[in-house]
Order: structure tokens, then C-alpha cells, then sequence
């Protein structure tokens, strides 16, 4: 009836990549959102359908449509899974990127890029927001919100912030002996604010291993939030800063101990496929681009000799095992170490809902992904959880406080830094 | 109603006159004392489609017989006019060795087929006494199965294919040739154990299997059922290469004594291994090797029973079955014979009050969720009782099949469960 | 005003929350593996059989008919509602409702995925044997409405023969039990006929399901040979000498191309055809017929031969087998999947005549199959948004099941008959065996109702109803229905 499609031709997933899919549904069980609620529109294959069904003009981004796409955790699970090769993380990408260009997005999802854009993206605002959170966090205020049942469960996820932030940019670390490799490392923007030890142990383990360290001055956020939230030009802008950022140097590595920001710069190749000008150093950069976990594993990493008494298990951040496929590197890590018993995690690949800022716009999901992670960490026993990403830290930390189990959320990084350190102080 | 002599006149024109006869007194054909007005042998299946015909155009009921050896299954005849014997259909139609799949007519004895595909080295894993008389049509309409279930399956899963005639004389076919299809509905599983109520059957496929090379008996003698049942299934559990296990039991008030024979079938090593892990399980002494001579006695093949004056088949879970043979073996001491790996159980008696035997031995059942068909008794008991005991839950469904495969009421009509 | 009064009705019974009928969610339930679509009206999510019971009590009340739906990864189209109606979902009826090990047998809802049955079992060394190879994904509500086969049906045979009794829910909205858990029940097999039924009888809403003790020991063996016709000879060669492995299972050029960059699994550019053969009992057996299959493959010129003995180790020998069908998403946007069954001795000439139908119609094939059973699975690529492919691709899918029925085969082994190939059935069955299955269909009084189109040739078809809903979801925009 000659309605415009409601994609703009610009962000519009390609043809090529929703044809992809012969919806013989093998993801489905691999996806948390549909094992939680036996909806098709609630898993990958019926979202790409209406993906499709949008881009063909057959129908509008309707509240319920958006609805569908929104509580898609962006988790790749999928992805990882579907035996056709469906790069299903960037069709979401894109189509929330057409709905918001449409002008027909929900205000939601306006307000949302805006955050990104005018807050996450912006250090000065962002370390003042930290601020707050400091503050609701030791002014007892979220310790009495989280146990108001009434508050209990909005709060839950609310991000908190507390330790030392981390804010140094150069050379970070030079190696005891010979200098065996020139890394740079991304510092991001949340992790530095929520995870400063986070970076302190990376730097120290990786200075450890030959490496000196650096933090190139004008890095920005890797733009991987704005990019899953469709703000692609927002993303955009930040890539090609960061590419000039980290391309000023010859870097053998560039070390990113976010799963979240590892998988968005390796993948800067794709976000700026038509970028004549940046292209090919955006793929020089994604070449270069390391989880911290993965190229320890690939020196290999000196192994640890202290004890270190703990059961220890490991949830797989999302971005890190289905976005980067990296599932082996941070457990080789793991079972290194002197001392530690390893309990795999059931279900350890399933999101643990923190999928970004997934926590704070579908909370109900969250809180229910988090809450049946909760019982298969209880039943690993386990005192110790490690994961790879600053989100998952976070969620997992909420769900500790919720669900009252004794233990402590670390990065992997964190552990075997331990390990070295105990192995130094007492030799 | 239509003089007996017109209907043999009627008949005779459709398969000549020498294969339509009245009934005599030949036992042959007499079904729970009724004897038919008139014997009909078509030879091919046109014949039994005409026969059909006929019999729905006048409103003659007629029940299909092969070699007559099930005879004693089911409930009463409402009505009796037409003996339809099949024993003149009996030609294997096809069988392609390298395919591993028969088809042959409904009227071929089970030893018949068996000794012609042995000589491939191939059987069809049927497993029922009296194979030299019983025919494969009657076998597939009573659904008759033996201790070889868990190890061969049952007829339902080895019968690919039924070429059956109508109640009002079509020729038609479920299932095919091949071993695997989905295509329709399978019928074939609603006929098996039809017996003989909404069709004719005359032709079946079947899978057949490579005769084993290596089979041989173990019989143990036990002093309980239970630890007999026990045995069994840590026999099973281990993935023994076992044909089948049966447990018999007979006695009397004073004792009774079990004997758990264990068949072993497949390659050397498998066989001589397994030989030594259930003579190994038993208790030393009690184990007896029967060697390759198998199932001598008819203890086993549960031809003794044919002289039983109440006969019934359980069906409990296997959990159950040792406590189900302890509370019937109290019930005027009968013989047992039993499957351990199926729940499957077939207690004869003798020179008993049928009626009342009958009734504790239903409550029996009930009180461990077992199903109770009576196999045999004297026409008389079968007056005053259903067979098949209570009807299923599916009793209306049933009936409504009944209804539409056989609107006439002419397929062995009264036999089936709930006097279908 | 109808379609209004249906949903506030099924809304009474089932719940608002779980009944959909906006354009978008209906949308989704519109497809399944297949090529078909067809719009349902509604589409409700029952958690037990009496939320079945009534949904099916409030459809039939409105005259429209009622499909029921699994996971939706069937192959013939079984879940798609043809005639509109009412879509009844099993995805929330997911509970294994009882194990019981010493008995060998489980209860499970419809919506119960086929392989967590096997993994609940698995602590007891028990396992449920169909094995279709969308197993992670299919539920068994599915499985039995199609009785589904798979790579190990070949020795333990289809979803039939490991169910042992069905609660369904009829046409007249009676919830009632066939067979049970004893080995015998008497009366007529109802369960028999139900299974495979293509949900045209019944809804099924809780199974019971037989389980098998794992085997003490697996072997499987991987052979490579330069053509296909070298590896079907040997197929024929280890059914011909008796030997009936678990699984025996043939993947072509074609399907090596698509799967290898996905699996990695070392298949030679230049191999023809490569046998996937399983044997397993006890290890004596096992080990004794291993032997004997590769010595058969040795004899009729494999070029390699690898076996695997841990489950790591077959493991990787099954990835490329396993994934197979969804690889072939990546050589060709669409693809169609075909499910014939020969005589296995006439492997050699029928699959000759596919590569020859392929070539002639210019599609590219893949064969991928259960070539123990002779179940052959040709998958023809093609690109549906060219101009009269699919037409194309179904007038090939014709001529290539008349290939299998005139060698004596079937239509379909494990797949279901479905929409498409419903005026094959004319092909393998005269017209009185049709009348006397629709006299089963009769007795159901499930004549309108269950799913119709498919099965049995009717006069209206998928695609009018699914562009007549698309085209007025177009015209109306978003909220025609709401």
C-alpha cells in the first residue's frame, strides 16, 4: 500500500545479513530471553523476523515491536551457536540504529542515546555521576534502599561505585628486566571509575609478563553501548578517535580487559565498513586488539607459584565468550593457579543480565536472568567468581547483596595478580 | 435370515465351490464353543474382499482365522456366520535380502517364513509358541509378543507395512515397504492387536534381522522372585547381550520353585562374556548352563498352558512384578511365567473355581496398577465377564474407531475390549 | 467483531498475558524451518492440558481451527497454520513431571526439549534414543506429532517406538489417556496412531517416554571416500551382510563444502562423500563390528578411515554431520529440504537421478541423509527472492519424490507430509487407503478442527491465507487486530 520502510536506507541491516538466517531454530535454547518467557518474539530468530518484516515495510517499530527489541540482552549467545553463520549482533545493531533514525523511536530509546552520548561518552560528566553513586553508596543510602522491600528490587541493579578510580594515562609500567613487548592499554570509561583495581592488577601482570604499558592520552569510550543502542554515529566518532589514539604508536598489542570494549574495537572493521577514510586502520586496530586474558594465554603468561586458597568459579562475559569466542584463555588462567579448585558454572555462558545498561531499562529480565544465575553459583559453591567484563562484575555483586551469599566478585585478571603477589611477598 | 445353504451358494461363486463348505464338527473352526454356519477359503486377496462384500451386503458377521491357535483370545462372539480362513493365502510376496525387509500374505505360519528366510540367514524376531500352526496374520491381529521385546521389539516396531481388507471389501494398505515412513497415518499400529475387529488383515512387512551366530541358554534356579526380578535388571543394566529373559515359577501351598532362564545371543566374544557375568551374578551352585539347546522343555514356551483352565496375561511395571508374583502365587498356587524386563506376566491355573479366582486376581492387579486380560477360560466364566476386565480410558475413543471401521457390526463382532 | 470476541474468550480462559494477537507477535508464529507461512488469528500459551482443553473448546465454539506448536523447528511445515486460527504454544508446558530410572520410563510435557530429557536421565546412565538433529532445540510434543527419526533411529528406530502413552486433548475438548506406562494396555494402539499424526487427531499434552541404558561401549568410524557411488556401495554391502550399526550416515561434496569452514573438521576439498558409521554394544560387539565395517570400507577403496572411541573424540567426528543442515545456510540464502525413503539397495541409481533432476533444473544439492534407512535428505539451494525459484525449487522437489516412490520408497521418513507434499500421498496410497485413514481422522471427530491442510490434499492452500493476513496487516497498519 506503498508505505515508506521503516528503516532509512543508511542503517538499514543488509539484505545479505538477514537472509542469512533458514530459521531452523537452533539458537533458541541458547537464548536466555526465550528460555525465560517460550516467546518467538522473545529470541533471536523471531526478532530478526520482525527485523526483517520492518525492512521489508510490512511493518511499523511499534511499541511492541521496540518492546521485543529491547529486551534482546545483545548476549550474541546465538550467534555463537547458529550453525548458518547469522551475524546476528549486527543485525540488532542496525535495526535499533533504523528505528532511532526513523524519527518514529520511542522516547525511551531517545533519552537513552542521549545518556550515552551526553554522559558516557563525556569523562568530565561521567566522573561527576560516579561521584553520586560514591556517595549513595557510602552514605548507607543503597544498603537502607536494598532492604526496603518495597525499593528492594528497583534498586537492585542501580549501579554502585566504590574503591579507587584509576586515573593515570602514559607509560603505566615498565618490566623488571627486559622490555619484551610495547602494549597499550584501553582504559575505557566505566572501568577505570567502578574497577580501578581492575587496571592496577592488569597493568602489574602484564608488567610481569615483559611488557611495558601505555595508556595512549586521548583515548575515548569505545562507543560499544552507543553502538548496541543504534547511536551509530556516535559510535562511529568515538572509533575513529580511538583508532588515531592508538594508532599513533606501533603497539604490539593494544590490551583490553573489557570484554564489552575488546569485541566493539575488533569489530571497528564492520561499524566502519563504508568509512573510506578510517577503514583500513580501523582494521589494522582490530587486528591489534587483545582480550588480556587471550594474549596472556598466547605468550604464554609466567604461571603462578603461590597458593591461593579458593573455590573459584567463572561466568563467561557474553562479549568475551560469544562476541570474541574466548572461552578457553581466562580458565587456563584460572586453573593455574596454585591452590585454586575450579567449579564450572552451569549454564556459565548464559548473560547474566547485565548486557550493558539492559539492567536499568528491563529490569523485571534482569533480575530474573540474575536471580536464576544466583542459584547455580550457589550451587558451585564457589567463594570466588570470576568474570571479564565491569557489567558483569557489577550485576554479579548486586546478586551477591540480594541473594545474601558469602563470596566476592573478581575480573580473572584480579586473581592470578594475587597469586604473583603473594609469590613476591614471600620469596 | 439368509438360509445357510444360499450363503454357501453365494460364497462358492466367489471362490469356487470347493473352499466354501459348512463347518461339521471339526474343531477347527469353533470359537468359544460357537461353530460357524459357513467355512469360506479365498485364495487371493480379491477373494477376501468379495467375501467381505458379501458378508456386509447380508449382515454376516465373520471372523478372520489363520491357524486358529489364538482362538481362545478375546470375549465372546455376539454372533458367529462366517469362518474366514486365510490359511490359502500364504505366499511370500517379496523379500530382498540386502534390504532387510519381507512382505508376505497374512495365511503363512510363523515357521514357514522362518525356516525360508533362515536360509539367508535373516529371521523376523516373532516370539510365540505353536509357530508351526500360528499364522503371521493371526500373530499380528493378537498382538502375540514374547520375552524378546526388549531385545528385538515388538511387533508394533519390526511390522512395516499391513495390507488389510475392509469390512465392506476394499483392498488397502498402511505403511510401505520401506523401513522407515512417516507417510499417513500409521494404521498398522491400530491394526496389531485389532484382533480381527476392523479389518482383514492378508499381507504384512516386515524388518527382518541377521540370525544370530552365537546363541545359547543359561537357566538359574533361584529361590525368590525378587531376587530373580533384581538379577534381571542388573543383567540389563549392564547391556548383557541377552535375547530374552523369562522366569518361571511353579509349586504349591508348601513352596515353589524359580527358574530364571536367560537366553544370550549375538557375536563369540559377547556371548561368552555375558555367559560368565550371569553365571558370575548367580549364586554358584544354582547356575546350570543349557548350552545351545534352547528352551528344551516346553517349561518355557508356554505351550502348557493350553490346557489351563484360567489363563491370564498382567502387565505391571517391572519395579512391581515381584511383589505383583508374591501376592498371586498366594492366589491357589498357579503357574508363572514372567517377563523381568517387561512386567509382562502370564499365571495359569487349574481345576479352580474360575469366577472367583478370576475376581481376587483382578484385585490383585488393581492394587498394583496392573492390567489383567483373561487369555483363556471356558465359554461359560466368558458369558458373565469382560476379558479385557474394565474398559480403558480411552474406551470412547475406541469405540468410535470400532464405530467407523465397522459400521455393520460384521468384524468379529463382541470380541474386542468393551465387547466391541 | 468475530476475531475480537475469540480473543476476549481465550483471554477469559487462558490469561490476558498469554494470548497474542497483535500483528507483531502473531508474525513470529507465522513460519517454522520450512519455506511455508501461514498468519494465525491468536496464538495462547497454555501452561496445562485444561488451558488446551479450553482454548481448543473456545476455537471450535468460533469455527476456527487450531494448530498446535512446539519449537517450531519442524521441516514440513507441521506448526504453520495454514487456515489461520488459533496457534496453541507448548513452549510454558516444559516440565519433566516424573524419572523414574528403575522403570526405564519418563512423563513429560509436550513442550519438554528432546535433549534435556537425555541430560536429566543421563545421572541414571539412562538416555531417550530419537535423536533428530535439531535435538538441543525440538520439543518432544514435536517429536511425536511428527515422529521424528534421527542419525540413531536406524537401530532403535523413530519417536514411535519410544513412546508408550500420550494424554491428549481431543477435538471436543476431552482431556483423556492412551497406553500408559505398563507394557501392555488393552484396547486398540491409539498412542501408535497419534504418534506421527502430524497433529491432526489430537493435541498431545503429556508423554510417556521409554529410556535406554547407554551402551557400555560406542565406536564410530568416519570414511572418506572420492564418490558417492563408492560409499553407498558400501552401505548397501554392511546392510547386506546383516550388520545394522546405530547410525550410518552420508554427507556429500556439497554439504562438506558448506560445513567445513563452520566445524573445521579436516573433510579432504577433493572427497566425494564421507560415511559417518556408529556400532556399539558391549565392547566385545562393538569393537568386533567396528572391525568389520572398516574392513568393508577398506575393501571397497575408503581413502581414509578415522575412528573415534572417546566421546571427545566421536564428538568431533559428529560436529560436521550435526550442524550440517544449518551450514547450508551459508551457501545459499534459502534452502529446501527433502525427505524420501528408498529401498537401501537402490541408493546408488536414486541418488544419481537427484544429482541428474538438480543438474537439470540448475540448482546446486547437498545430500546429507540416513543412508542406513535409506532416508535420503536432498537440500536444494536457492534464493528466494529470485523471481519463480521457489516454484522451481518445488517442481524439483516433485520430480524427486517420484524418483523414491517409483523405486518403492515413501514420501517421507521422518519429516512429516505436511503442507507441500500432501498431493504426493495420492502417489503411495489409492484412494481407498485415503478414505480409510480419514475414517481414523473421523473417529477423532477431528475432521476440521486439528490442523487442517495438511496431511490430506484440501483445496485452500498456505500461501492465499498468509498474503491475504499480510496484506491486511499492510493496508491497516500496526493495530488492525488489536
Amino acid at each position: 500500500m506503498g508505505k515508506q520502510p521503516a528503516f532509512t536506507k543508511r542503517f538499514a541491516p543488509s539484505e545479505a545479513d538477514l537472509a542469512q538466517c533458514v530459521r531452523c531454530g537452533l539458537c533458541l535454547q541458547h537464548c536466555p530471553t526465550y528460555v525465560a518467557t517460550g516467546l518467538e518474539a522473545e529470541s533471536p530468530r523471531g526478532r530478526l523476523y520482525l527485523i526483517k518484516a520492518m525492512s521489508e515495510g510490512l511493518i511499523e517499530p511499534t511499541v511492541n515491536v521496540t518492546g521485543h527489541m529491547d529486551r534482546c540482552l545483545q548476549c550474541r549467545n546465538c550467534e555463537a551457536v547458529c550453525p548458518s553463520g547469522v551475524p546476528y549482533g549486527r543485525i540488532m545493531e542496525h535495526g535499533r540504529a533504523h528505528v532511532l533514525h526513523t524519527g518514529r523511536a520511542p522516547f525511551a530509546w531517545r533519552l537513552r542515546a542521549l545518556f550515552l552520548r551526553e554522559v558516557i561518552a563525556r569523562p568530565g560528566r561521567l566522573a561527576l555521576l560516579a561521584s553520586a553513586l560514591r556517595v549513595y553508596r557510602a552514605s548507607g543510602l543503597r544498603a537502607l534502599a536494598e532492604r526496603t522491600p518495597m525499593l528492594r528490587d528497583r534498586v537492585a541493579l542501580a549501579p554502585t561505585i566504590a574503591g579507587k578510580e584509576f586515573k593515570r594515562r602514559g607509560v603505566l609500567a615498565r618490566p623488571k628486566g627486559a622490555t619484551k613487548y610495547r602494549v597499550a592499554l584501553l582504559t575505557g570509561c566505566i572501568m577505570p571509575l567502578a574497577y580501578g583495581r581492575v587496571h592496577a592488577a592488569t597493568v602489574r601482570v602484564l608488567a610481569r609478563n615483559g611488557c611495558e604499558v601505555i595508556a595512549p592520552a586521548t583515548q575515548v569510550c569505545c562507543g560499544a553501548l552507543h553502538g548496541h543502542n543504534g547511536d551509530l554515529p556516535t559510535a562511529i566518532e568515538l572509533a575513529r578517535r580511538n583508532i588515531d589514539a592508538f594508532l599513533a604508536e606501533d603497539f604490539d598489542a593494544v590490551i583490553v580487559n573489557s570484554a564489552g570494549c575488546g569485541s566493539a574495537i575488533k569489530e571497528y572493521g564492520q561499524l566502519l565498513a563504508e568509512d573510506g577514510e578510517y577503514l583500513d586502520r580501523a582494521r589494522l586496530l582490530a587486528s591489534r586488539v587483545r582480550d588480556v586474558t587471550e594474549f596472556l594465554a598466547s605468550l604464554p603468561f609466567e604461571p603462578p607459584k603461590r597458593l591461593l586458597d579458593a573455590r573459584v568459579t567463572y561466568q563467561d562475559s557474553c562479549h568475551l565468550g560469544h562476541a570474541q569466542r574466548i572461552t578457553r584463555a581466562p580458565r587456563e588462567i584460572i586453573a593455574s593457579i596454585p591452590g585454586v579448585r575450579f567449579i564450572e558454572l552451569p549454564h556459565g555462558d548464559r548473560c547474566c543480565g547485565s548486557a550493558g545498561v539492559y539492567g536499568l531499562t528491563q529490569g523485571d529480565m534482569s533480575l530474573r536472568l540474575l536471580d536464576e544465575k544466583m542459584r547455580y553459583i550457589r550451587e558451585t559453591g564457589a567463594d570466588v567468581i570470576a568474570t571479564a567484563n565491569p557489567g558483569c562484575m557489577t550485576q554479579l555483586e548486586a546478586g551477591l547483596r540480594r541473594h545474601g551469599v558469602n563470596g566476592r566478585v573478581v575480573h580473572v585478571i584480579e586473581l592470578l595478580d594475587e597469586s604473583y603477589r603473594r609469590a613476591t611477598a614471600h620469596v | 435370515m439368509i438360509a445357510q445353504a444360499t450363503i454357501l451358494d453365494d460364497l462358492s461363486a466367489i471362490v469356487g465351490g470347493e473352499h466354501a463348505y459348512p463347518a461339521d464338527e471339526s474343531q477347527r473352526f469353533v470359537v468359544d464353543g460357537m461353530t460357524p454356519r459357513a467355512v469360506v477359503e479365498p485364495g487371493s486377496y480379491e477373494e477376501v474382499a468379495g467375501v467381505m462384500r458379501y458378508a456386509s451386503e447380508q449382515g454376516l458377521a465373520a471372523i478372520p482365522l489363520g491357524g486358529g491357535t489364538k482362538r481362545h483370545i478375546g470375549n465372546l462372539p455376539s454372533r458367529y456366520d462366517l469362518a474366514l480362513s486365510l490359511s490359502h493365502i500364504h505366499q511370500i510376496i517379496e523379500h530382498e535380502p540386502a534390504d532387510l525387509t519381507v512382505t508376505c500374505q497374512a495365511g503363512i505360519s510363523v515357521a514357514e517364513l522362518d525356516r525360508r528366510l533362515r536360509v539367508h540367514g535373516q529371521r523376523v524376531p516373532f516370539d510365540v509358541s505353536h509357530g508351526q500352526q500360528a499364522s503371521v496374520g493371526g500373530v499380528l491381529a493378537a498382538n502375540t509378543n514374547g520375552p524378546s521385546r526388549p531385545a528385538y521389539g515388538a511387533l508394533r516396531d519390526f511390522t512395516i507395512g499391513i495390507r488389510m481388507v475392509t469390512g465392506d471389501g476394499r483392498i488397502t494398505r498402511a505403511g510401505g515397504k520401506v523401513v522407515k515412513n512417516v507417510a499417513g497415518f500409521d494404521l498398522c499400529k491400530l491394526y496389531i492387536g485389532s484382533l480381527g475387529t476392523l479389518g482383514v488383515i492378508v499381507e504384512a512387512t516386515f524388518k527382518v534381522m541377521p540370525v544370530a551366530r552365537l546363541e545359547r541358554s543359561v537357566l538359574l534356579s533361584l529361590d525368590t522372585p525378587g531376587g530373580a526380578c533384581a538379577l534381571s535388571a542388573e543383567l540389563h543394566r549392564r547391556g548383557l547381550a541377552l535375547s530374552h529373559v523369562q522366569l518361571s515359577g511353579r509349586g504349591d501351598a508348601t513352596g515353589y520353585s524359580w527358574l530364571l532362564e536367560t537366553r544370550l545371543a549375538g557375536s563369540e566374544g559377547a556371548v561368552e562374556r555375558s555367559e560368565n557375568e550371569v553365571v558370575g551374578l548367580a549364586p554358584g551352585s544354582h547356575a546350570q548352563p543349557a548350552g545351545s539347546d534352547v528352551s528344551s522343555t516346553d517349561r518355557f514356551s508356554g505351550e502348557h498352558f493350553d490346557d489351563s483352565s484360567l489363563l491370564c496375561r498382567f502387565s505391571t511395571l517391572p519395579s512391581r512384578l515381584a511383589a505383583f508374583i508374591g501376592a498371586v502365587q498366594r492366589l491357589e498356587s498357579p503357574d508363572i511365567l514372567a517377563e523381568p524386563a517387561t512386567g509382562i506376566l502370564r499365571v495359569s491355573w487349574h481345576e479352580i473355581d474360575g469366577a472367583t479366582v478370576l475376581e481376587r486376581a483382578r484385585q490383585i492387579a488393581a492394587s498394583h496398577s496392573a492390567t489383567a486380560v483373561v487369555e483363556r477360560c471356558p465359554p461359560e466364566l466368558k458369558q458373565h465377564i469382560d476379558v479385557f476386565g474394565d474398559p480403558p480410558p480411552a474406551f470412547q475413543l475406541m469405540r468410535s474407531v470400532k464405530q467407523q471401521f465397522d459400521p455393520k457390526g460384521i468384524l468379529s463382532p463382541g470380541r474386542f475390549v468393551g465387547r466391541l | 467483531m468475530k476475531r475480537s470476541s475469540l480473543i476476549r474468550d481465550l483471554q477469559g480462559a487462558i490469561g490476558r498475558r498469554w494470548v497474542l494477537h497483535a500483528p507483531e507477535d502473531l508474525l513470529v508464529y507465522e513460519y517454522d524451518a520450512t519455506i511455508d507461512r501461514g498468519l494465525p488469528e491468536a496464538v495462547v500459551l497454555p501452561d496445562d492440558a485444561e488451558g488446551v482443553a479450553s482454548a481448543v473448546c473456545i476455537a471450535s465454539n468460533h469455527g476456527v481451527p487450531v494448530t498446535a506448536r512446539g519449537a517450531g523447528t519442524g521441516l514440513s511445515g507441521g506448526a504453520i497454520p495454514c487456515e489461520g486460527g488459533v496457534v496453541i504454544v507448548t513452549t510454558r508446558m516444559n516440565r519433566i513431571l516424573e524419572l523414574d530410572p528403575e522403570n526405564r520410563i519418563a512423563v513429560v510435557e509436550p513442550g519438554v526439549i528432546n535433549l534435556d530429557i537425555s541430560r536429566s536421565t543421563a545421572p541414571y546412565g539412562l538416555y531417550y534414543a530419537p535423536d533428530p538433529s535439531s535435538q538441543k532445540a525440538c520439543s518432544i510434543g514435536g517429536n511425536v506429532a511428527e515422529n521424528a527419526g534421527g542419525p540413531h533411529c536406524l537401530r532403535y528406530g523413530t519417536t514411535t517406538n519410544h513412546v508408550l502413552g500420550l494424554e491428549i486433548v481431543t477435538a471436543d475438548g476431552v482431556v483423556v489417556w492412551l497406553g500408559g506406562k505398563t507394557a501392555d494396555t488393552p484396547g486398540y494402539d491409539l498412542t501408535g496412531v497419534v504418534v506421527g499424526s502430524e497433529g491432526t487427531l489430537a493435541i498431545v499434552t503429556k508423554v510417556i517416554v521409554r529410556l535406554l541404558h547407554k551402551p557400555e561401549a560406542t565406536v564410530t568410524l568416519l570414511a572418506i571416500f572420492d564418490t558417492v557411488t563408492q560409499a553407498s556401495r558400501v552401505v548397501s554391502s554392511i546392510i547386506g551382510k546383516g550388520m545394522v550399526p546405530a547410525a550410518l550416515e552420508m554427507m556429500d561434496k556439497n554439504t562438506m563444502d558448506a560445513v567445513e569452514p563452520f566445524v573445521h573438521a579436516g573433510y579432504p576439498p577433493d572427497a566425494g562423500a564421507v560415511l559417518l558409521i556408529e556400532v556399539e554394544g558391549l565392547k566385545e560387539d562393538a569393537q568386533e563390528q567396528a572391525d568389520a565395517v572398516a574392513s568393508i570400507c577398506r575393501e571397497l577403496e575408503a581413502r581414509e578411515i578415522r575412528i573415534g572411541l572417546s566421546q571427545e573424540d566421536r564428538d568431533r567426528l559428529w560436529a560436521g554431520r550435526k550442524g550440517a543442515l544449518g551450514a547450508l545456510g551459508r551457501l545459499a540464502p534459502s534452502y529446501y529440504i527433502l525427505d524420501g525413503v528408498i529401498p537401501r539397495t537402490r541408493l546408488p541409481t536414486v541418488l544419481d537421478g537427484v544429482y541428474e533432476a538438480c543438474d537439470r533444473f540448475g540448482f546446486r544439492v547437498a545430500n546429507v541423509f540416513h543412508a542406513g534407512d535409506g532416508n535420503l535428505h536432498p537440500n536444494v539451494m536457492f534464493d528466494e527472492r529470485v523471481q519463480g525459484a521457489t516454484k522451481k525449487v518445488l517442481d524439483l522437489g516433485e520430480e524427486i519424490m517420484r524418483l523414491c516412490v517409483d523405486a518403492g520408497g515413501s514420501i517421507t521418513g521422518e519429516h512429516g507430509v505436511g503442507y507441500e507434499k500432501r498431493n504426493y500421498m495420492s502417489w503411495i496410497f489409492s484412494p481407498d487407503d485415503l478414505e480409510v485413514m480419514s475414517r481414523l481422522k473421523a473417529a477423532f471427530g477431528a475432521s476440521e478442527i486439528f490442523n487442517p491442510g495438511k496431511v490430506f490434499p484440501t483445496s485452500k492452500g498456505c500461501g492465499e491465507v498468509s498474503s491475504r493476513m499480510r496484506a491486511a496487516i499492510a493496508r491497516v497498519g500496526a493495530d488492525a487486530f488489536v
